[in-house]
């Protein structure tokens, strides 16, 4: 028995690029079909310039659309070895990837799509041979793709892999520098600094330097810094700062 | 420690896409801060533009949408129509509001629809390039062609509008200023009538200015386009109604 998730971010990447969209698109269709509001959209960028070719899908259960495009995939579909690297930044440890980037069968799509036609629950799945007939319906191999993809849905679990290998993520988002004595507190948060340069112009004691050890989320450039002793406390910092990366408290 | 957030931001979302050192991050801080406020995240409603103002998709957590360049004040319109009860703020550039969306902002205030619009002033097209738009200051260097004569778009609007309505002028380096401004356009939006509030901002990355340099130019962008309050109806504030 399945168990049925909320919420399905499905991920298809490929070269070549039609095929990728071609099942990007069959799975909204299969979407709005079951009932299920759906979003999907190709990644627009240097993909028509030799690149990667890459559809996101998202499949929602309660009644409300969302951004097709997601942080970290639930199920990623690989059509060629080179894709791999191009969406490492969209996996984290939990993400089911299917790896075809081997396989002889044609059209590769298709038993792309099969096996992940599996995984998804029987009230979406049963809906994907309707969607590949408005799909593709009226084009030459019709019979191919409909084969095709029923052989995709028998296969054996051993496709799916978790990927052990990922790059660690720092999460920079709980850094904080804090800078206190008995008046103020001080915090400036580097992962939200954008070294604009904005706070240090803005201080009335020039108390904010640029500092030589913390970087902003550029990796060149400096966080600022600052000298509790010379600070008023007064917060024209934090009102100034475009992206909130500092804040005052007066005891 | 978390930083300073108000409520109705998207912590997601940020850092924000805006440039560094950029004026709209500032203007829909201080919008946030007086959504929280009166607490109408709820039913508050931001519309969005082309250019650097579409940035702001995923800033706030309120439903958010953007459309053609120039048609974010009727879409607010149509919008306020389905949702009377919503507090839709229609946020615009100069070049939408002053440029190519003059003709819908100018028959908005005329019928005193019930938005509040946002004009974020920064002298230039920005996400295109920083081309010549409506503000430009005279001589200003843009990437077409230096400035000549700059419309000062929130007067004109305010001899179309209604007596009753609410124009006003902040600049964001005072962001409580644009929050004290906003406050009395939502009254106002509150009470049925038009409001627009015009903010000067800053493009540092398009004006090729440092800090020192861009404040320096906003101050100079001031005495073309004053402060200050240029329409109000008291008795929004006094809360008399007729």
């Amino acid at each position: 028995m399945k168990n049925i998730k909320q919420e399905y971010k499905i991920l298809i990447t490929g070269e070549g690029g039609q095929g990728i969209q071609t099942v990007g698109k069959i799975l909204l269709r299969t979407g709005i079909l079951s009932g299920w509001p759906t979003s999907y959209i190709p990644n627009f960028g240097v993909e028509q310039r030799g690149g990667v070719s890459l559809a996101f899908v998202r499949l929602k259960k309660n009644n409300s659309i969302d951004y097709p495009k997601f942080l970290t995939a639930d199920y990623l579909l690989i059509a060629c070895a080179r894709a791999r690297r191009r969406v490492i930044k969209y996996l984290d440890h939990q993400t089911k990837i299917f790896n075809f980037s081997r396989s002889q069968e044609r059209p590769l799509n298709m038993i792309m799509l099969g096996r992940l036609a599996a995984e998804l629950p029987e009230e979406i799945a049963k809906y994907i041979p309707n969607a590949i007939q408005l799909i593709l319906g009226g084009k030459p191999g019709m019979v191919t793709n409909l084969t095709t993809y029923q052989k995709g849905l028998n296969f054996k679990n051993s496709s799916i892999f978790y990927d052990r290998h990922l790059p660690i993520k720092i999460d920079r988002r709980q850094e904080v520098n804090r800078a206190a004595d008995k008046n103020k507190e001080h915090y400036i948060f580097p992962w939200l600094c954008k070294s604009c340069g904005t706070c240090l112009y803005r201080c009335p004691v020039k108390a904010l330097h640029w500092s030589n050890k913390v970087y902003s989320i550029f990796n060149n450039q400096p966080a600022p810094e600052v000298d509790i002793k010379k600070c008023q406390g007064c917060g024209l910092c934090q009102k100034s700062c475009p992206e909130r990366a500092i804040r005052v408290i007066l005891s | 420690m978390t930083p300073a957030f108000p409520k109705s931001y998207k912590i997601s979302s940020k850092p924000s896409l805006f440039c560094p050192g950029c004026g709209h991050p500032l203007v829909l801080t201080s919008l946030a801060e007086t959504i929280d406020q009166l607490k109408i995240q709820g039913k508050s409603a931001l519309s969005l533009d082309i250019g650097c103002s579409l940035l702001a998709w995923d800033f706030l957590d309120i439903p958010t949408f953007q459309t053609h360049h120039g048609r974010t004040i009727p879409t607010a319109i149509g919008f306020k129509i389905a949702r009377p009860a919503a507090m839709i703020f229609a946020y615009v550039g100069d070049g939408g509001a002053y440029a190519i969306g003059l003709q819908s902002l100018l028959y908005a205030a005329h019928r005193g629809d019930p938005i509040t619009v946002i004009v974020v002033n920064n002298t230039i097209y920005a996400m295109t390039g920083g081309q010549l738009s409506p503000t430009t200051l005279p001589q200003q260097p843009t990437d077409t062609m230096d400035g000549i004569s700059p419309l000062q778009g929130a007067e004109l609007v305010s001899r179309a509008a209604p007596a009753n309505s609410f124009i006003a002028r902040a600049s964001i380096d005072d962001p409580d200023g644009i929050k004290k401004y906003l406050l009395q356009a939502i009254h106002h939006q509150k009470k049925n009538r038009f409001s627009l509030v015009e903010i000067l901002s800053v493009c540092p990355i398009n004006w090729q200015t440092k800090p020192s340099e861009t404040f320096a130019f906003l101050e100079k962008m001031k005495k073309t386009f004053p402060l200050g309050i240029i329409n109000r109806d008291l008795r929004c504030e006094t809360g008399d109604e007729k």
